[in-house]
Parts: C-alpha cells; structure tokens; sequence
C-alpha cells in the first residue's frame, strides 16, 4: 500500500494477492452499506448506483489482469505489460471507492436531517424509539475508505435496525387509522352520501405500505386530518339516516295499505311493528341506534314481501289453472303476451305492480277470449247469412245462444263458452268439407253426362278443387258456395243445352211455311211440352230423362208428319195443272220432273235431321221449282209490259191506266198454286190493248221521219257506219210496226228512240271534238290567241258587237248540248260550222293587229306607280286612235293593250314576290 | 347584182371573225344559217385567234372544221387585252392568214365583213391590220375594189380597259380609212343596247336563260347589263363565264341584223328589191361609223286607215327602241339607210315618202335618207324595217370616252414606273392612247371631261 491507502506497488513477479483481497473486502463493504442505505432510504438516486457498479467493474477487470499475470511466464513481456496495467488501473479503483463512499455518506447525512426534524413527531409517537434515535450520532467521516468505511458500516446497521422497529409501528397504526375511516364513509355514503374529493386517501387506498419514514408520518399525518373531517360530519348523518328510515316505514306502511286495498292478505302485524319503529325514532338517537332500527325495519319488510309474493304466485297459477281446463294454452295467439314472473327480490312496490299486471293480465285474457269467441260466431253468422250451409237454421240458434251471455260471463264462463264455440266451429268444418266433397262428385257426373250434349269450351273450365288443408272456416264457405255455384251453372248450362237442342229440333219445323206447317202440329205441340218439362226441372236427373225420350220420339212423329204433307200438296197440284193446261199454257219439262220428284218422296228416314230435310226439299220442290216458275213465268211478263209502259211514258204516250193495272197484278202475284191460272188471264188482256198500240205506232212514226233527215249531215261529217246501221233499222219499221202485241211494236219504236237519242249525242261528240280542234286551229293561228280570249272575256258584250259576235257562237254550243229535239240540233250545228269559219278569219286580222301592240306597249312601264302606269296606259290609247281611223281596230287594239299591260303588272309583282 | 346565163350572180363575201367575240359571232351566224337554209351569200368563213383554248371551245361548240379556224401569234395563250399584240401578230403572220384564206377559196370575193370585239385584244387589234392586209393583198397588189365590214362589238357598261382597247380600234380603223386601207363601213353594235333590247321583249326568256346559266334572278336585278365583268385583264373563270352568258343572249340579235343586211342582195323567186342594193351601196352612202335598228314583224294596218301615221309610229318605234346602240331619241344621223322588207301588200314603194318624213326628226339637217324595199309575193314573209343611221348621237361613246380617259388618267404622272401600265398592258405609250380618245371624241363631237 502506498501512502495514499492505495495498493502498494507491484513487483514484477511477486504475488498481488493480499492487495487485491483488500480491496474486495472494501468493495463488499460498501455494498452492504448501499444495500442498507436502499432499505432505510426506500431507494438509492442513479448516481449512486452506478458509482458502486463503476468500483465492481473496475475491480473485474485488475482481477482479470491478475489471473492473466499468474499464468504467464515472469519475464515474459505479456506479465509485464499485464503488471503495467494493473498499476495503472489501482489508482482508478481506489478513486472510484472513495467517490462512491461520499455519495453514500451524503445520503445518510441528509437522511438523518430528515430524521432530526421528525424528532419530536417521533417521540411523541414512541418514546423509547425516539431516545434511540437520538442517541444515534452521525460518526466522523474524515479519512479515507479504509478508515471511514467499518465506521460508516456499523453505523448504518443500527440505523436500519431502528428504522425498521419505527416503520413497523407506524404501518400499524396508519392502516388501523386507514380502515376505520373507510368504514365510516362507507356507512355514510349508505345513508347521506359524501364527497370523496374530502377523504381522498381514505376513500382511494385499501392498505398502507410505504418504506420511509417521513412518508409514513406525512400520510398518517393525512389520515388523521379526514378521520377528524368524518366525526365532524356524524350528527349531520345521524339526522339524515332517521328522515330516511322515517320515509321508508311510511312509504312501507302507504304500500302495505294499498296491497290490502287490492285484496292482498297482509298481517297487521307487520305494520304494528313497523309504526313501532316509527315511534322510537320520534326520540333521542345516535347513529348506532338508528342502524339497529334499520335492520328491523328491513326485517318487516321482508316479511311482509313474502307474503305478498306468496298470493301473487297463487293468483298466477289459478288463471293457468282456468285456461288449462278448458285445454286453452295461455300462449295461444289470440290471448296476450304473459305478464313477466312475481320479481324475487323484497320490493313491496315492484311486488305490488306485479300484482296489478297480473290483474290486469286476466282482463285481457278474458277480453281476448271474449274477442275470438265473437270471431268465431261472426265467422259462423256470415256462414248463415251465406244460406248455403245444409243446417244454416241449427247454426243460427246456436250463435244466437252463445252471444248473449258472453259480455257478462267471468273468466271461467268465458272459457266454457269459447270452448263450445271452437268446437261448434271445428264441427261445421268437417261438415262442410264432407259436402263440398259430394258437390265435386256430381260435378264430375254432370260434366260427364253433358259431354254428349255440350262442348267442353260451353261448359268452361272445371272448378280447381277446394284446398281442404289450412283454410278457415269463412274461406271454407266461400269456397263451397263457389263450388255450390258452380254446380248449379252446370246444371243450368245442361238444362239450357236441352232446351236449345229440343228448340233446334222445333225451330227446323218451324221455319217451314205455315201454308205446310199444319201437317206438323201435332209434333210442334209435343216438343213444346218437352222444352217446358226441362224448363221448370231442377233434376239433373230428371232434365236428361226427359229430354232423352223427346229427343228420341222426334223421329217418327216428323215421319208421320211428312206422309201428310206430301198427301195435301199432290191434290192441290193436280187442280191447278189441269186448269192451266186448259188456258193453253205448257208444262216445261223441268215442272214435270218436280212434280215426279215430289211424289217419289219416301218418309221413312234414320235419322231426325234426314226426315226433316226431306220436308224442306218437298216444300222447296213445290214452291221453287212448282209455284216458284208460274210465279216466276208470271211475273216476267208482268214486269216486261210494266218496263214497255214505263218507256212509253217517255215517248209522250199516256199509259196510267195501264201502269196501274199492271202494278195491280205485280202486287198480288199468287200465293197459292190455286190462283195462278186466273192471273195469267188479266195479263193476256193488258198486252194487246188497241188504243195503247195505236199510240205508240204513231210516236215511232215521228222518230222514223227525223232519222231519215239526219243522215246526209252524218255522212258529211264522216259518220258513215253510223248512217248504215241506221238505215238498217229504218227498213226494218214498216213491217214491225204491223205487230198486234203491244210489246212488239213498242221494241221496234223504242230502237227509233234510242237511235234518235244516239244520234244527239254524236252530234254533240262531234260538235265537242270539232269545237277543240276549232280551239287548236285558232292557238296555232295566232299567238296571240291568249290575249284574245282575255280581250274577250274582259269585255264580252263589246267585243261580240264591235269585233265578231263570239258570245253568239257560245251560247250556240251551249244550247246544243241541251236540245233534245233532232231537227233543232241539226239546225244549231250547221250554224256553228258557219260562224267558226268566220271567226277563224277574223282571228287573222286580229293577229296582224296584235303586232302593233308591241310598239305601243314599249313606252309602259309595269314597275311604275299606279297613276303613272295610268297616265300611259291613256297615252297609249290617245295615240292607238290617232293611228287608226278604224274604230274597231282602235278599239280593239286599246283594250289589249289595257290587258297585256295588266298581265305585265301581275307578273312583275309575282316577280316581286319571289 | 348582175346577171349571168347560169342565174343571177350573186355578190358573195367572206366572213372573218376574230378574237374570241369575232369568231363566235361567225360561229353563231353560220350555224343559224344552217338551220335557216339561206341561200349561199357566204364564200367562205375563217375564224381567228390567238388563243388555243378559244379555238378549241368555238369548234366544239359550232361545229367548225379545223381547216376554218386558224391559231396564230407568238403564244397559244392570247393577247390578254393587249391590242399592240393583237395588231403585230397579224402582220408577223400575215403569209399564214393569206396562205389559210386561199386554201379557204376567198379569192373573187366581193367584200368581207369582220367581226370582232372593240374592246378585246387578239380582235381589237387583229382587225385594222387584218383590213390593212387585205386591202393591200386586193387593191394593192390586183387593183381590184373590194368592201371590208367591220361588225364590232362594243363592250358592257363598266368594262374600262374594254373601253379604252375600243377608242384605239374605232380611230385606228377610221384613221385607216382616211388612207383607204380601212374599213369601208364600221357597224357598231353595243352588248348594252342589245341586251337591253332583248331584256324588253323577251323578259322571260333571259330570266330563265340567266337563271340556269348564272343562277341570277333577273327579277330582281335593276341594271342586269352593268352585271357584265371586264375579262381582258386577268379574268377568271367565273367572269368569262358570266360575259358569255351575255354574248349567247345578245350574239342572234346582232346576227339577224347582219342577216338583214345581207338580204336584199339575195336573189330569191318572188322577191323584188327596188332600187337594187347590194353590200357596196351600204359603203358609199353611208357616213364610215353606222348603228343599225332592226325592227321585224312591224305591223301595218292598211285597212285600219291613216298610214301615214302607223308608218311615223313603226319608224319611231325602230329609233327609239330597236337600235343596237343607244342612240336615244334626238340621234341627229349625219345618213341614213331604210330596208322595208315584207309581203308586197306592205313593202310598197309608195310608202317611201311617209317614210321619209317619219325619219326627219331622227336626222341632221340635209342628212341624205336612202330607201330600199324589197318585196315578195307570198303573205308568209314578215314585214321588218332596218335602219342604218351614220354617224348619230351615241351616249354610249360619250361613257366609252369618260371611262378611257379616266383610266388614262388614273396611270398617267410623272413617275415612269406608273406610267410602264400602258407598254406593259396596251403596248402603246400614253399619248397614242389620248390622241386615240380624242379622235373618237372630236368623231361625235364629244366634249372631254
């Protein structure tokens, strides 16, 4: 060691154990200080122990040079380099001793500071422990580590012991203190409530263990104060704790009267002793006391909650008990929701709620079944009103008995009555399906049966069938009374069918003539009788019967009908042959046939349709082709003189008295084969009258002389076809003429007629092309042929007198085109050729007129203003008459000029336009 | 007209057009002849120019043989309003005219009538040495008397260098005659007045013509003449075509007046001329410049009365509405020269006097009016009056001169690079151009602005 108290230096070679034992018997030393110095102190600062974890390291690593030493060889240079080392790192180990001495030194010092101004504290708190401390002096630190460190060592042993013996104490009575604030507060809280923030430390912590003794004197110190802060405030809980028992046995004795008013049993008892209570809480009270009047309070309660529970849960179960018997489920879907369960706990005003919801729990129980029951009964009475049902009667009672007693009835009743109602309507179901059942069935048969008869589109779909399986009753009954429909339609439609077929069967006799009918009367009166049968049936059965049996007899009856028929028509037709034969009319071939045919008839027929036929083709055979031709042949000749008349009347020939005669007999054209042969007499009479034929010679004489005029002009105009065929049948007259039938002669005038009237007309087509061909000729003649039809048209009457008399030419063709008369005619058409011819060569001289107009015309100026258009449109007249001295030629030139110039204004203002 | 065994002998000329207007005309009147079926008066025809594109389109669209057309100058492109050009070709190709017009038949001809354009440059300036040529190829060379027509054409309204081309062709052409290698009778016919004439009476017709042709609706159009662009200088395609448009409409008007001219030289059965007039009469009687009217189909009324007056009224009309240049109503003509032509009911001799007095107020004082009918025996012929008036009033020329001297004016001044205009675009220089406008003016007794 060196003077220093270091380690003495090293030799090279020697041994450096002793040295290095030393400093770690220091080393260990002073971490037995640190570990007390950490128990006293609840901990060391950082600096502290890295001072001691700086001395270890340094003292790991000489050791390790030393072990390096031992092994190496004396005078090898590592040895020595190692030996430089360890001298070199000595003087830092017994430095960083020393420092790590005198920080835990200063620790201690300031410790005991601490300690000093706790002193009387301490002593106050335990004497014996306050001399010790007291007589525990801090020793004298002077010197180095190997001086001071078993000084400072021993000293610290007794401080840790004293400390420990103050520490335990106080923990004690901290945590004494700690846990009888704790259940201060929280008998307080129970009944008065408290602020927290006030007791912090006592509300927050469960237990007190802190290290240091000045911490544990702080809070004991804290606990003290809010121990002092909760006894201030008792009396406050006190007075708090009796207000709130009082209102509690109030409010238990309010609610224990209201659970007798709502006929719960609940003994006197309990409230006798809870008015006890009341009373001993009228006098002094401390809060001890008044916590033992809680718990009896709380004993009354309960008990008296108990009793009330126990009734609640028998009212409970006698409801079920009501429903069950009656097998009513109480969570069937019209009954309400069940009221929740009697609640456990000792709550008088929950129980006594409970107790109100089971009440009111059973009325609507009743209600609902009230409810469903009048359900079912309405669904039964609409099945009545329905009058579909078999029992609709028996049914109506019974809802008429079960609906009057049921807004009175109790519980149980109601269940009783509901119970009678379901199962009534549960029967009526089953009922009703065993019935919709024997309705499909019949109208399985009826669709069978009617197929003969009906076609499957009349008797339209069948019905789907009715869903037996989740269907209520009301759906049941309209499903039946559908289907109930549905049969009586088909029994209907078949009924209907019936009828049509039996009418089918009249109506093919019916439509045969009532002159022929008669022969079918008897059978007519017999399906009459069939139909009316059917009509009034309600049967299926009875419908098809009957109808199938007339259906059946329908065929001989028109059998019989027909032999009768053809019996009655074959003697009338041998009457009235016989006479018109006498009259010397023939009988065709084709009549004789009808008549053979008729008689080889044969009545006997396979079927209703064949025999029917067979009267029809007699009665057509009869009529058509029998009367039908006499009528027919009659008629023809009727009409023929009736047409001759009516021509005749247009020739100028009087014929009323015959046109009535002949209307006469057209009207009453016979009806009967019998009337025939004296119709054809009165019409032989009409055809050869003598004046009539007189008349109508003399017309055809007048025609035939016209004709004969006209046939040079046609030949001029280069119509000479026509003029042959008319020739021909001018030759033709004479002979025709001599004729003693009225119908002869009048044919052979009515050609003349014709004739003449086609000649008219060819004459007019002539007068038509001639005159557009005219118009042509005058358009290639002159160009200015437009300007002189305006001339024309603008003033007509001027221009006829003055230029060339037009308008007589005009009125020339219009009068052609009306005349009827052929002489006329001729007359008018010759005239026209004449003046046209005229016209044409004024329609030269017109055209070298027109010429001048352009020289004229070249001083007009179509754009200029009306008065100025005027003023020379007044010149160029002034100047026309002063050229020419001819006033037609002047004349005619000023009004051309006045309608080139009007044609020029209108095409310049369309020009405009544009 | 002189007689000869075979038949009457028939005067014939040779019809030369020129330049563009020129041939187009020839090609016109040769075509309308054709489908007329005239009698022969035409010996030959040539058509010339200086254009190749010209020359192509005129065969295509008349029908002309190539042997009757005939390109010349330095260029197949034109002269491009360049008169100078127009004239030097002519003389520069003058063996190859000769040697065409030969091979063509023109020799014995009696006269020949030219037609061209005023103011046009291959046909403005062609003509005059075309005459000069000619004259000195017959009168010159064989001693032998012919006649030269020029039909010229004068340009639209607003045509300016077309005008000023037209004062040097109208001097140069009279100057020429002063040396007798000139025109023996310059007709003037004005595209204006022509389109005019037509726009009166077939108003119609041009509108629909004008319509298809240039989609212009006439209608609605006040001054459609005034419409015609100058195509000398640098015209485009659109231009050319708008002026031809116009030259298709006023080229048959022009060319039944030189049919009428023509015409009383033409022997025909039933046809009378009295006096006899042929083309040489129109020369000698007539002052150099003239302007044709033609009216056709004049009406007389013979039987309506008072001829004297439908006869004052046919002759005002012919004045003052069917001349083929504007020569208003007071044209104070220095000459005049009647045809009447038409039946033998309305060309009657008789009528000269009424005639006569009808023209008095159209004609200077001591002017000489020289009468010509010519009648025929059928009804079918149409009556037509054509008056040649010489030298009258022209309002036209006096526009034609104002135009030429503004352009003058307007490339005149100091500066010679301004002044290059006239070589470059006219190949004369300005005073030949102002003295040329002032032969016109002093011609009609113009006053210049």
């Amino acid at each position: 060691m060196n003077k220093k108290g270091g380690c003495k230096p090293l030799t090279l070679g020697a041994p450096i154990v002793t040295t290095l034992e030393e400093l770690r018997k220091y080393y260990s030393m002073l971490k037995d200080v640190s570990s007390k110095c950490q128990t006293i102190l609840g901990g060391l600062p950082s600096e502290v122990e890295t001072s001691l974890e700086d001395v270890g390291r340094e003292l790991l690593a000489i050791e390790g040079f030393d072990r390096d030493a031992k092994t190496s060889w004396s005078l090898s240079p590592k040895k020595r380099r190692l030996v430089k080392q360890i001298d070199k790192e000595l003087p830092k180990l017994d430095k960083g001793l020393n420092r790590s001495l005198d920080l835990h030194i200063e620790l201690l010092r300031n410790y005991m500071v601490e300690l000093e101004e706790l002193k009387a504290t301490i002593m106050s708190f335990d004497i014996k422990l306050g001399r010790d401390l007291n007589n525990l002096s801090f020793p004298s630190t002077r010197g180095k580590y190997a001086v001071v460190l078993p000084v400072i060592s021993r000293f610290v042993s007794n401080l840790e012991g004293l400390s420990k013996q103050l520490r335990e104490a106080l923990l004690k009575q901290t945590n004494d203190m700690l846990e009888q604030n704790r259940a201060l507060i929280k008998t307080y809280d129970r009944f008065v409530g408290i602020d927290t923030s006030d007791v912090s430390i006592s509300a927050e912590r469960t237990s007190v263990d802190i290290n240091t003794i000045p911490e544990l004197f702080e809070i004991r110190k804290t606990l003290r104060q809010e121990h002092e802060y909760l006894t201030s405030r008792r009396g406050e809980v006190v007075d708090t704790l009796r207000a709130k028992l009082q209102a509690s046995i109030e409010s238990a004795l309010a609610l224990l009267e209201t659970a007798r008013s709502l006929n719960l049993n609940v003994p006197m008892a309990i409230s006798t002793s809870l008015e006890g209570l009341m009373k001993q809480l009228e006098g002094e009270a401390n809060l001890t006391m008044l916590l033992g009047l809680v718990q009896q309070y709380d004993g009354q309660v309960m008990k008296a909650s108990s009793e009330i529970r126990r009734q609640l849960l028998e009212f409970a179960h006698n409801l079920n008990r009501i429903l069950a018997s009656a097998n009513i489920s109480n969570e069937a879907s019209f009954l309400p929701p069940i009221p929740p369960e009697v609640p456990k706990e000792a709550d008088l005003a929950a129980l006594i709620a409970s107790y109100e919801r089971l009440q009111a729990y059973q009325t609507n129980v009743e209600t609902a079944l009230r409810s469903e029951t009048s359900r079912i009964l309405d669904d039964l009475t609409r099945a009545v009103k329905r009058k579909v049902l078999p029992n609709s009667n028996e049914l109506e009672a019974f809802v008429k008995k079960q609906t009057k007693p049921l807004n009175k009835a109790d519980l149980k009743d109601l269940v009783k009555i509901y119970s009678e109602t379901s199962g009534q309507i549960i029967e009526e179901h089953g009922k009703l399906l065993a019935e919709i059942r024997t309705q499909e069935a019949l109208l399985v048969r009826i669709s069978e049966t009617a197929s003969t008869i009906l076609d499957k589109t009349t008797m339209g779909a069948a019905p789907a069938p009715v869903r037996t399986t989740d269907i209520s009753f009301p759906e049941l009954v309209e499903a039946y009374a559908r289907l109930h429909k549905h049969v009586e339609n088909r029994i209907d439609l078949f009924r209907k069918a019936w009828e049509r077929e039996l009418n089918a069967l009249l109506a093919e006799i019916q439509v045969i003539k009532p002159t022929y009918r008669e022969s079918f009367k008897t059978m007519e009166e017999f399906l009459e009788t069939a139909i009316k049968h059917i009509r009034a049936s309600k049967s299926f059965e009875e419908i098809e019967e009957v109808a199938r049996e007339a259906q059946g007899d329908a065929l001989y009856k028109a059998q019989d009908a027909i032999e009768n028929l053809k019996y009655r028509l074959d003697l009338k037709l041998r009457l009235a042959v016989s006479k018109l034969l006498g009259m010397g009319l023939t009988i065709p071939s084709e009549v004789q046939a009808a008549i053979q045919e008729l008689t080889t008839v044969v009545p006997a027929s396979e079927t209703y349709e064949e025999a029917i036929r067979k009267a029809h083709h007699i009665v057509e055979v009869f009529e058509k082709r029998i009367v039908g031709y006499f009528n027919q042949a009659l008629n023809e000749q009727i009409k023929a003189f009736s047409e001759l008349t009516n021509v005749s009347v247009t020739l100028g020939i009087k014929t009323d008295t015959y046109v009535k005669q002949s209307m006469k007999l057209q009207e009453k054209l016979p009806a009967n084969i019998e009337e025939l042969p004296d119709r054809f007499d009165e019409l032989r009479e009409l055809l050869t009258d003598a004046k009539l034929l007189k008349d109508i010679r003399s017309k055809a004489n007048e025609v035939w002389r016209n004709l004969n005029s006209v046939t040079d002009l046609l030949e001029r105009h280069g119509q000479a076809e026509v003029v042959v065929k008319l020739k021909d049948l001018l030759a033709r007259v004479p002979d025709a003429l001599d004729a003693e039938q009225v119908n002869t002669v009048l044919e052979i005038c009515m050609a003349l007629v014709e004739a003449q009237n086609s000649v008219l007309d060819i004459l007019r087509n002539m007068e038509q092309k001639t005159e557009a061909a005219f118009e042509k000729l005058l358009e290639n003649t002159t160009e200015y042929y437009s300007t002189i039809k305006r001339v024309y048209d603008a003033r007509p009457q001027e221009f006829s007198k003055l230029i060339f008399p037009l308008d007589t030419l005009q009125n020339l063709r219009g009068k052609l085109e009306t005349v009827n008369s052929l002489p006329e005619s001729i007359d008018i058409f010759t005239t026209i050729r004449s003046l046209e011819q005229q016209w044409l060569e004024k329609i030269k001289e017109l055209d070298e007129w027109h010429k001048a107009l352009r020289v004229f015309l070249a001083d007009f100026n179509p754009a200029s203003p009306k008065a100025e258009r005027n003023r020379q449109l007044n010149e160029i007249e002034k100047r026309i008459r002063e050229t020419y001295s001819r006033e037609d030629t002047a004349n005619y030139l000023t009004w051309a000029a006045r309608e080139l110039a009007a044609v020029m204004i209108d095409q310049k203002e369309k020009a405009k336009k544009k | 007209m002189e007689a000869s065994d075979e038949g009457p002998r028939v005067a014939e000329v040779f019809a030369i057009g020129i330049g563009e207007c020129g041939s187009n005309l020839v090609g016109a009147y040769l075509k309308q002849a054709r489908e007329r079926m005239l009698p022969p008066r035409i010996r030959g025809y040539l058509c010339m120019n200086t254009d190749r594109s010209d020359i192509q389109k005129l065969r295509q669209k008349y029908d002309i043989p190539k042997e009757n057309t005939l390109l010349y100058g330095a260029s197949d492109i034109g002269c491009g309003g360049n008169f100078t050009d127009g004239y030097n070709y002519v003389h520069d190709f003058k063996d190859v005219i000769m040697g065409q017009l030969t091979q063509l038949g023109f020799e014995g001809v009696s006269g020949f009538i030219i037609f061209t354009s005023s103011g046009g440059g291959t046909g403005c300036g062609g003509a005059p040495a075309l005459i000069e040529i000619l004259k000195q190829r017959f009168q010159e060379e064989e001693g032998r008397r012919i006649f030269v027509y020029v039909f010229t054409v004068l340009p639209f309204k607003d045509q300016t260098s077309e005008a000023l081309n037209t004062m040097w062709s109208l001097s140069k052409l009279l100057r020429g005659q002063l040396e007798d290698r000139g025109a023996d009778l310059v007709c003037l016919l004005s595209n204006r007045a022509m389109l005019r004439r037509i726009l009166a009476w077939r108003e119609g017709e041009v509108a629909d013509f004008l319509q298809q042709q240039l989609q212009i609706d006439v209608a609605k159009v006040t001054d459609v003449e005034g419409m015609v662009p100058s195509t000398v200088d640098g015209a485009n395609e659109a231009s050319k075509a708008q002026e031809s448009a116009f030259v298709e409409l006023v080229n048959p008007l022009a060319l039944r007046f030189v049919e009428h001219m023509l015409s009383p030289g033409v022997v025909e059965p039933g046809k009378e001329v009295f006096p006899t007039t042929d083309i040489a009469d129109y020369a000698r009687k007539l002052d150099p410049i003239v302007v044709p009217c033609l009216y056709t189909d004049v009406s007389l009324i013979p039987s309506a009365g008072n001829i004297a007056m439908q006869l004052k009224t046919m002759v005002k009309y012919a004045v003052e509405h069917c001349s083929f240049a504007e020569i208003g109503s007071e044209p104070a003509a220095s000459s005049t020269y009647y045809t009447f032509s038409g039946s033998r009911e309305y060309a009657r001799a008789e009528y000269d006097p009424h005639i006569k007095q009808a023209l008095r107020p159209y004609t200077a004082k001591g002017a000489a009016i020289t009468p010509c009918f010519v009648s025929y025996e059928d009804d079918v012929h149409p009556s037509d009056l054509l008056l040649l008036l010489g030298l009258p009033q022209i309002p036209e020329i006096e526009d034609l001169v104002n135009s030429s001297t503004e352009l003058v004016d307007l490339h005149a001044g100091p500066s010679p690079l301004r002044r290059g205009w006239f070589k470059k675009s006219k190949g004369v220089g300005e005073e030949v151009l102002r003295a040329a406008i002032r032969d016109v003016a002093e011609l009609f007794n113009l006053e210049m602005k």
